[in-house]
């Protein structure tokens, strides 16, 4: 089980979105669309998917802490998505590492790959390092566009438009990065089996 | 001069109309076979142009359908154009003889659209009137002042020129309980008695005579001043009362024409509301959609973001699961047990499995092997199946939906957008903006006429005064005296019957609308025109506003139409539409008590219609000018 507990760090575009969503949790007729996230936690999440399928990198296993901008106290269990996430983790290591090779270390290989499941199934590290890592990626901006994190920030008061911004593109775009992902880590694992 | 008979109307140039009318010899009617769009409204309105209003007074007062006014000239050509209408007919005198006269208004200009208020720009008219071909001409507003005069044509104008237009006007006039007075108005104008002014007239060259014989009788000078002075009185007075009543005409005229207006704008105002109101409840009806788009957007919106884990893509739990048994299979990753025999041999310093104590190298094995076991949690992750939560989000089939219901949201701002005045509707603003200065300028009129038959009533008195002063002084008229009282007390008589015949000539008149009425709808039916109910039809002696249906309407229309007429010819414009079974029985009726009529009809009117007006018809072209 996998509980973020304490103070998450945070970029300054997500710290935003849960102020909004805190502020409208408080209202008795909320407005905006930021208010759809059931959880403070929930941007957060999605926030990290999205930074890991676009960085495509593995985090830090060195590094104990990585700041950001912000930082928000949580307590909140996130074993459902840790789970998922965690997979795609292993998956992407695997894709970097390759598939254990009988001609090769592997008593080597198991130790390095044991040693990166137990960093990301450790809460502390997984609050401290994972998380930040790639909501900080997230937060990049890409060559003419703003971030994933800062037009999350501004889908909230979109009145009728189609905007790079509106929750549907966002979906969208999640989707996109999630599809290249898998074309680009999941699918080449399976050919080499 | 009685019995008129019409043996030409010509049209030249009327926006693009050139035809000649001519009708048949006196005794015979005619009809004129006249297909849609070739000039029969025309022609009725441009007669009723030209007898109603005189050349000073013609300008922008031409009207046609719903337009008023409307431009005479033709709004397809450009520069300087000429329209010309010539009225040809004959009438009997006293005496029996024929005489010939001809009405020519030539109307020049050119057409401008920005020319207020119609676009007839620099309108030029100008009336000439022929009497006995040439015997004597009249110009300018002479011309109607003899027709007004002579033949009352500006009375009637409106009626003798019949048309569906001002039956449905009439029809209007008699269903509204509101405008009794506009009816009876027009009913008034038709009572006066041409008969009783005649003998007052009379009784006026009567007086003349008595003066002159006794004046000749005089010898005395100063009685011969005395007397003078008295006649120019007379004469005075007399002027001055024709002309009060001259000015009563024109305020029951401009007063008339100001209550049509008035009725007129009311009317434009009922139409622009309901206009507008139709147009509020289509922006509701395209606002609510549009409210419920901007609900389902938001909506789907909060939708995507209520569950995000729905976003994982969760087709991808075969293909996690299958690198995971990939990397456990070729990896030999040791399994969970093994943790708890390492620890076990290493704890008793002997293999757990041989029983043998652990050498130097054995330990360093087993170390070695430790190693490599995976902690319990890193083997649960390797061990456990992966599984994602089922989900149908589509993100593709989201974002279109949305973008679908954002382009509907648009389309609905142009229609909204859209809505605005219809051309036609347009047009009822414009009529109704172009109402209130012709309403103003004809209370300003009123005003003025009033204040001057007030003055003129005042000149009244004190002339009267003054000549029975004078009468009084004067010893000469004292042999007279008795005669002239009793023409004065005539004239008072006459006066005090003209009005009692007003009343009788309106129940004279409402006779003989429901004598129409029996013989076009059969005796059971019958009309009634009071003060009270206005025009109403009566069917087996109740009477209503509903009663006949749309066709007895009609025909009550066409029937107070010919009783309203002061002139004998009547010109019906397309007269079949809407009284069904009775176009028979009143084209019998029409051809019966006119001397002349003259049929304006459609093709299609031949059949039960024009045959029993004239057995010849003939069928007019428009020709090129």
């Amino acid at each position: 089980m996998i509980r973020i507990k304490g103070n998450l760090q945070i970029p300054e575009n997500l710290y935003q979105i849960i102020n909004i969503i805190s502020e409208e949790q408080k209202k008795h007729e909320p407005h905006g669309y930021l208010i759809g996230f059931e959880r403070l936690i929930d941007p957060v999440l999605i926030g990290t998917l999205f930074g890991l399928y676009k960085s495509q990198e593995l985090p830090p296993i060195n590094k104990e802490e990585i700041s950001l901008q912000k930082s928000y106290e949580f307590n909140v269990e996130i074993s459902s998505f840790a789970n998922i996430f965690n997979h795609f983790l292993f998956c992407l290591w695997v894709k970097k590492k390759g598939l254990p090779d009988k001609s090769k270390d592997i008593v080597k290989y198991r130790e390095e790959l044991y040693s990166f499941i137990s960093k990301i199934l450790d809460p502390d590290y997984y609050r401290s390092v994972v998380i930040p890592f790639y909501l900080n990626k997230a937060d990049e901006s890409e060559s003419n566009e703003t971030s994933f994190l800062y037009r999350l920030w501004n889908s909230d008061n979109l009145g009728l438009e189609l905007q790079r911004y509106s929750p549907e593109y966002l979906a969208l775009e999640f989707n996109s990065a999630q599809n290249d992902f898998i074309e680009d880590v999941i699918l080449p694992l399976q050919k080499e089996k | 001069m009685n019995d008129i008979h019409f043996h030409l109307i010509k049209v030249a140039g009327y926006r693009g109309r050139n035809f000649t009318l001519k009708m048949n010899p006196r005794g015979k009617n005619s009809v004129f076979i006249m297909d849609g769009n070739t000039g029969k409204t025309t022609t009725i309105e441009l007669l009723r142009w030209c007898f109603r209003f005189k050349q000073s007074e013609a300008a922008n007062k031409f009207e046609h359908m719903w337009y008023k006014p409307a431009h005479i000239l033709d709004d397809t050509k450009k520069g300087h154009q000429t329209c010309e209408i010539t009225v040809q007919f004959t009438a009997l005198d006293d005496a029996n003889s024929e005489h010939f006269f001809q009405l020519r208004r030539v109307t020049e200009g050119e057409f401008d659209p920005n020319y207020p208020p119609i676009g007839d720009k620099n309108l030029s008219i100008s009336d000439t009137f022929e009497i006995d071909h040439g015997s004597e001409v009249l110009q300018g507003d002479e011309a109607n002042d003899y027709l007004s005069r002579e033949f009352r044509f500006d009375e009637c104008a409106e009626y003798f020129c019949f048309d569906g237009e001002k039956a449905r006007e009439v029809m209007q006039l008699a269903s509204d309980s509101g405008k009794i007075d506009l009816l009876l108005n027009l009913v008034n104008r038709r009572t006066t008695h041409p008969a009783l002014e005649e003998y007052k007239r009379r009784l006026d060259e009567l007086r003349e005579k008595v003066l002159a014989e006794a004046k000749a009788k005089i010898t005395e000078k100063a009685l011969q001043i005395s007397m003078g002075k008295l006649a120019g009185k007379m004469r005075a007075l007399r002027q001055t009362e024709k002309n009060l009543e001259e000015i009563k005409r024109q305020i029951d005229w401009n007063s008339l024409a100001e209550k049509q207006l008035r009725d007129r704008l009311k009317q434009l105002d009922e139409k622009i509301t309901s206009a507008k109101a139709e147009n509020v409840i289509e922006r509701n009806k395209y606002e609510l959609e549009q409210k419920n788009i901007r609900r389902e957007v938001a909506e789907k919106r909060l939708s995507i973001y209520k569950d995000t884990l729905k976003w994982i893509f969760a087709d991808l739990t075969d293909a996690v699961n299958q690198i995971k048994t990939e990397v456990k299979e070729k990896g030999r990753l040791p399994e969970p047990y093994r943790e708890e025999l390492i620890k076990s041999c290493k704890d008793s310093g002997s293999c757990e499995i041989c029983g043998r104590p652990l050498d130097e190298a054995s330990r360093r094995r087993i170390e070695s092997l430790e190693r490599q076991v995976a902690p319990h949690e890193v083997q649960v992750f390797l061990s456990s199946d992966f599984s994602i939560p089922a989900s149908t989000f589509n993100p593709k089939i989201e974002n279109d939906t949305i973008k679908r219901l954002i382009e509907k949201h648009r389309e609905l701002d142009l229609k909204i957008n859209s809505i605005k005045l219809s051309e036609k509707d347009a047009q009822l603003v414009a009529e109704r903006d172009s109402l209130d200065p012709q309403i103003n300028a004809l209370k300003e009129k009123i005003a003025g006429l009033s204040a001057d038959a007030d003055a003129l009533k005042e000149l009244i008195e004190g002339l009267r005064r003054e000549v029975k002063e004078l009468r009084e002084k004067n010893a000469a008229l004292a042999e007279n005296k008795i005669i002239l009282d009793k023409i004065d007390e005539s004239i008072q008589i006459i006066d005090g019957a003209a009005e009692k015949i007003k009343v009788r000539a309106t129940e004279i008149i409402s006779n003989v609308i429901s004598e129409g009425v029996s013989s076009v709808l059969g005796p059971k039916f019958s009309a009634r025109l009071s003060q009270t109910d206005g025009l109403v039809l009566g069917e087996d002696g109740f009477y209503g506003k509903e009663k006949g249906g749309y066709s007895g309407r009609l025909i009550l229309s066409y029937c107070f139409a010919e009783a309203m007429t002061l002139v004998d010819p009547i010109i019906v414009d397309t007269p079949v539409g809407n009284i069904g079974s009775q176009r028979e029985k009143l084209a019998d009726h029409l051809a019966a008590n006119h001397k002349q009529v003259v049929l304006l009809c459609l093709p299609t009117e031949i059949i039960n219609f024009a045959p029993f007006i004239s057995p010849k018809s003939l069928e007019i072209k428009n020709l090129e000018q």
